[in-house]
Parts: C-alpha cells; structure tokens; sequence
C-alpha cells in the first residue's frame, strides 16, 4: 500500500515480463519492505528476544541443510557410485584416446598412399586389384547410390521424470540390441549391398556386431539409438527387396505399435566412411 | 551477531549428527539448498539496508523450500520434473545474483 | 529503527524498456539454453552413465582391445612410411608392400586358403530349433574373438556374409547348411573358445535349444574353401 506503484506498472505494462522486471529490478523480497512499512505505521516496538531466536533457529536450520546437502554429494558411502563414476570416466578417456588414434592412423595411410601413388603407377594392375579388395574390406572410403535405414529405441514408460542433477535416472528400457542392429545389417548383405556402415562405424571382415548390457557395440565401439545404417548397392534391387524382407514387415510392426522407430528412404548418393581391418597374426597363405 | 553464530552451530551439529537423507527427499535437496542460499542473501540484503525482520527470514525460507519442492513434485506426476527443476533453480539463483548485487553496492557505495 | 522509506524502488529508475526487455531476451534464451542443454546431457549421457558395472568392464576391456589394435596398426604404417622414404629402390618398396596388404586382404576376404592355430566349433541342432539369428551370431562372436578367417560349414565367411532361414536349415550365402553345423575359424585358438562360452552366447543358446555345441582347439589347421573376389559395381572410392 505504501509501496510505490512503479512494480504494478511494470506488471501492468508487460504482462508476463512483470515477473522477470521484478526480478531484475526488485530483488529484495517484498516481505521485508512491507513488514518494515507496516511496523512504521503502526509504530510497534521490535520484539528483540522472539525475534533473535527466531532468526537463530532460521540460521540454524540454514546451517544444517547446507552441510547435510554437502556431505549428501560428497557421501562416502557409495563406494559404488564412486567406482561406476571411475569406469565411466575411464570409458570415456578410452573413447578419446581410441579416437585419437584412429586419427593418427588416417594421417599415416594418407601419407603412404600419397608416396605409393606418386611410385607406382596409377592404372597399375596390383593398385587396381588392391582398390577393389580394399572397398569390399571396407579400408577405403567409398559413395554410391543405395539406401539409408533409421532404427531407433522408443522409451517405453510414460511417465519418466527426466533425470536431475543429484539423482540417478531410471534406465529407459530400449528395446533395441545388437540382434536388431544384426538383423537389418544381414538383410542388406543378402539383398545385394557392396558397403554398409553403423553410425559411420564401417562393416569389415573383421568388425562384430556385438552387446555389452544396454550398448551395441559395432567393431568395438559403442554406438547408440538411433542407429543409421547406410549401404551401397544396385539402387532398385537392394531397396525393392529390402522392402519387401521379412526384416521390414516386422520392424514396421513394430514400429506402429510406437516400440521402436524405424525407416529407410533410398538415396541417390550414399558416402560410407572407412574402417578398419585387424592385422593378421595367426593366419598364413596354405599354398 | 546472532544468526552468524546459529548458523555455525548448525553446520556443526549437522556435521555431529550426519543425519542420512532418505532417498525420497534426495531429489528435493538440491532445490532446498538453493532456495536456503536465497533466503540467505536476502536476509543479508534485508540486514543491509536495516529492514531486516526475523518472520520475514524463516516464513520466507521454509515457504521458499516448501513451494519449490511441490512445484517439482507436481512437476515429476507430469513428467516435467527435471526442467521444472532446472527452472526454479535458474529463478532462485537470479534472486540470489539479485540480492548480492544490491549487498555488494552497500558494502561498497554505502 | 530508522525512519526511512523502505528502499525497494530507488530514484534513479535507470531501466529503461528497451534495456528491460533485451534483459528478458536474454534471460529467457539463458533459461531456454539451460533446459536444452540439462535435458539434451542426460540423454546423451544415459547410454554409459546408466550401464552396469560390468557392463562397463566389458565395454571397457574392449575399447582397449581397439585401441591396442589401432596401436599394432600404427606401428605397421610408420614401418612401411619409413621404408617407403628411406628406401632408394621406392618402386620395389612399395610393390613389396602393396603386395603384403593384397595377401593380407586375401586371407581376411576369403579368396586364399590359409592356415593355422584355431577353432572347431561343432553345432548340432536336430531339432532345427536354431534359426539364422543365431548362427549368425557364432559367426559375430567368432569376429569379436579376433578370427582371421571363417568357414561355415561348406562356406568361406567374408563380409558380406549373410545367413537365411529355409525349412529346417539355414543358407548362407545362398548355399544350404544343415545341422551339424561346422564352423571353422583361424585366430587365437583360446579367445575363440572363451567367446563361444560367455554367458548367453553360442554354447548356451546352443544347449538351451535342446541341442549342442562342442569347441574344440586347434593348434594347425587349414581352410582351404575359398570364394571369389567380387567386383563392387555401385561403390566408388571417395577420391581425397
């Protein structure tokens, strides 16, 4: 009532924006202004004992919070939590350094194919001969047409608070492993692909489609939901029979009963990125 | 002064008794101790400019905490929770910047 | 208690509209990028962050494995690069080293026998209670186990290949297997065997099917089914 009507004003201007305007502007919690208005007017004396305790219990209460909510993040306790924390973060370095290297490892081969194709000749027979197993290897990188198929997890609870900072979220049920991933991928070798990569993770003769608890892992690496498949293939016939596979009809099943997403559209140009093949330790040439 | 002094107690009877928090409430800490951080400055701020009021302080802490918390309760049946969460924490924490803005001009203007 | 009017509105009203209102732009896109990032880390984070330990072990051990692979690569390319530089005969260099790549692909793709230490793993499944899926998976697993070269039965396993159900058999690669399925496989006799017996892997599905699998170590053995080099007609190199 004493207040000035600058605030209501502000309300009243910009509607919704009132609350933020007061935020900016008018921090002080309005409760101390009019208690303090109101104790002017009617001139009553402070109560300095119950105001003292009440303002020591208030402190203390603060007190005790701050410090339970401190040693409840630092708790010493879960001496699990503190060890999955350790192997994430350990996964997680791994990834990089994996990754690093793999970057160290284009480096070079982009280098030697620099130099060998500065020796030999170019329509050399042997140069030739080692492109093609290299493609159907899956070391170099490769585009042609062919075809895209998304496939990705729904999360099936309806309700799912999402996670908050402090608490640990409840694991999303993905329907979706390593079989699925399998099952699409064989599809399309049989329908005819020459190329196919999993999340840009390239198909090699050495790379396993594998499942560790809720992650797919496509040559070692992890991969997640939405899973693209792309593959490089005759674009009538690997896309006409890929559509009309068992493999689709059930995923589209599946997919209308909204349990996982899945699509395939056919693309005029497909790029699949190179992978990597395992040196070769324990097998020789029988001749 | 006083609130000084019964906050150290606090913190000291809350590092004495260790009390566990159940894992019910746990989600609700992080909202509680912002909005403790808010009553904080502001009560600070109250004190500055010398319209500071003891009712004031622990009605607005405890409504503070509580409100909060059922925002987010209500939040969680809807499936809103964790944004809502995030959402009184950004507000709590612009009244906190707020509060210690306008305590940084009196300790230094005043 | 000092009389004075509670400051909560001072005098200088600085604020103006405009700067209100690119304050509330601001404060809301902060609000807005706060939220989509909360939300956006803890699903990008569920994946690893919500796995079990071991599960973790695992992804863990085989990073690791990827990594000492890529390692061994490493190693292979700064040996060859330096050779190719050092050498004076650089034409022979690389044909010599051309050539080891071509005998290395061979062997993985299919089109050489080869031979040495490794598996026998024998599926027997009257029943044909086992489907594509899952011989499909011997083969996966097999891959994961660092197998060198595969055979299937009457087939050499490549990339490509693919598995089929059929009445009571399976085709892989188009050619009909009917259980007792041999698989073949050239590696580290003793990381092959321990895939096959993970928990839920081959041995198991094999049992819980009502039939059976045996995995028996080689120390030599050949694979000499080979399979012809095919020529991709619709993947083109991607020129650098």
């Amino acid at each position: 009532m004493t207040q000035p009507s600058a605030p209501s004003r502000a309300t009243a201007a910009f509607g919704a924006q009132g609350l933020l305007l007061d935020l900016i502007n008018n921090p002080a919690d309005p409760g101390y202004a009019a208690v303090a208005a109101r104790r002017m007017k009617r001139d009553e004396p402070r109560q300095q004992v119950k105001d003292k305790v009440l303002t020591a219990v208030g402190a203390a209460l603060i007190g005790v919070l701050l410090v339970v909510a401190y040693l409840h993040t630092h708790r010493i306790a879960p001496a699990t939590s503190r060890t999955h924390d350790a192997l994430v973060s350990k996964v997680r370095s791994a990834q990089q350094d994996a990754r690093a290297l793999q970057q160290q490892i284009e480096t070079l081969q982009s280098q030697i194919s620099d130099v060998r194709d500065r020796i030999l000749p170019r329509a050399g027979q042997l140069l030739n001969e080692l492109q093609l197993m290299r493609i159907e290897a899956g070391t170099l990188a490769v585009f042609g047409s062919g075809v895209l198929v998304t496939l990705g997890a729904q999360t099936k609870s309806g309700v799912t608070p999402a996670p908050r900072a402090g608490s640990t979220s409840i694991a999303t049920t993905s329907t979706l492993t390593d079989r699925d991933v399998r099952s699409v991928v064989n599809e399309l070798w049989h329908d005819g692909a020459e190329a196919i990569s999993v999340n840009d993770i390239r198909l090699t003769p050495t790379s396993a489609i594998r499942f560790a608890g809720q992650a797919v892992l496509v040559d070692f690496q992890p991969v997640t939901s939405p899973y693209r498949i792309r593959a490089i293939g005759d674009p009538d016939v690997l896309v006409t029979n890929f559509a009309s596979s068992a493999v689709v009809s059930r995923y589209h099943t599946l997919a209308g009963l909204g349990d996982v997403q899945f699509s395939f559209a056919e693309q005029p140009r497909v790029d699949i990125k190179a992978g990597t093949v395992a040196a070769v330790h324990y097998a020789q040439a029988a001749s | 002064m006083i609130a000084v002094i019964a906050m150290a107690l606090g913190v000291v009877a809350g590092v004495v008794l260790h009390p566990t928090v159940p894992p019910e409430l746990e989600p609700y800490l992080p909202i509680a101790v912002v909005a403790a951080m808010d009553a904080v400055f502001g009560g600070l701020r109250a004190r500055l400019e010398h319209i500071f009021d003891a009712k004031v302080f622990v009605v607005s802490f405890v409504s503070n905490v509580f409100v909060a918390a059922m925002i987010v309760f209500f939040g969680d049946q809807l499936g809103v929770g964790g944004a809502l969460s995030t959402a009184v924490v950004v507000v709590l924490g612009i009244r906190i910047f707020g509060n210690a803005a306008a305590i940084r001009r009196q300790v230094f203007h005043a | 208690m000092p009389d004075e009017l509670p400051p909560a509105v001072p005098v200088k009203r600085k604020t103006s509209a405009r700067t209100a209102g690119a304050l509330i732009g601001v404060l809301t896109a902060l609000l807005g990028f706060a939220i989509a990032v909360q939300v956006r880390s803890n699903a990008s984070h569920d994946t690893l962050a919500n796995a079990r330990d071991d599960d973790l072990a695992a992804i863990l051990a085989d990073q690791n494995q990827l990594a000492q692979r890529r390692r061994d690569q490493i190693d292979s390319l700064r040996r060859d690069l330096a050779q190719l530089q050092a050498s004076g005969d650089k034409d022979g260099v690389a044909k010599a080293q051309a050539e080891r790549e071509t005998q290395s692909l061979n062997i993985l793709l299919g089109t050489v026998a080869v031979s040495g230490p490794g598996v026998i793993v024998t599926i027997t499944d009257s029943a044909a209670v086992l489907k594509a899926e899952d011989l499909l998976d011997v083969v996966e697993e097999l891959r994961g186990a660092g197998a060198e070269a595969i055979q299937f039965g009457p087939v050499r396993v490549t990339t490509s290949t693919n598995f089929v159900d059929i009445n009571a058999a399976v085709q892989v690669d188009g050619v009909t297997v009917r259980s007792p399925y041999v698989v073949r496989a050239i590696g580290d006799p003793k990381t092959m065997d321990t895939a096959m017996n993970i928990p839920g892997g081959v041995v198991a599905s094999a049992h819980a099917a009502g039939g059976d699998a045996v995995v028996s170590e080689q120390d030599k053995m050949v694979i000499d089914v080979v399979r012809v080099q095919s020529a991709p007609r619709y993947a083109s190199p991607t020129s650098k």
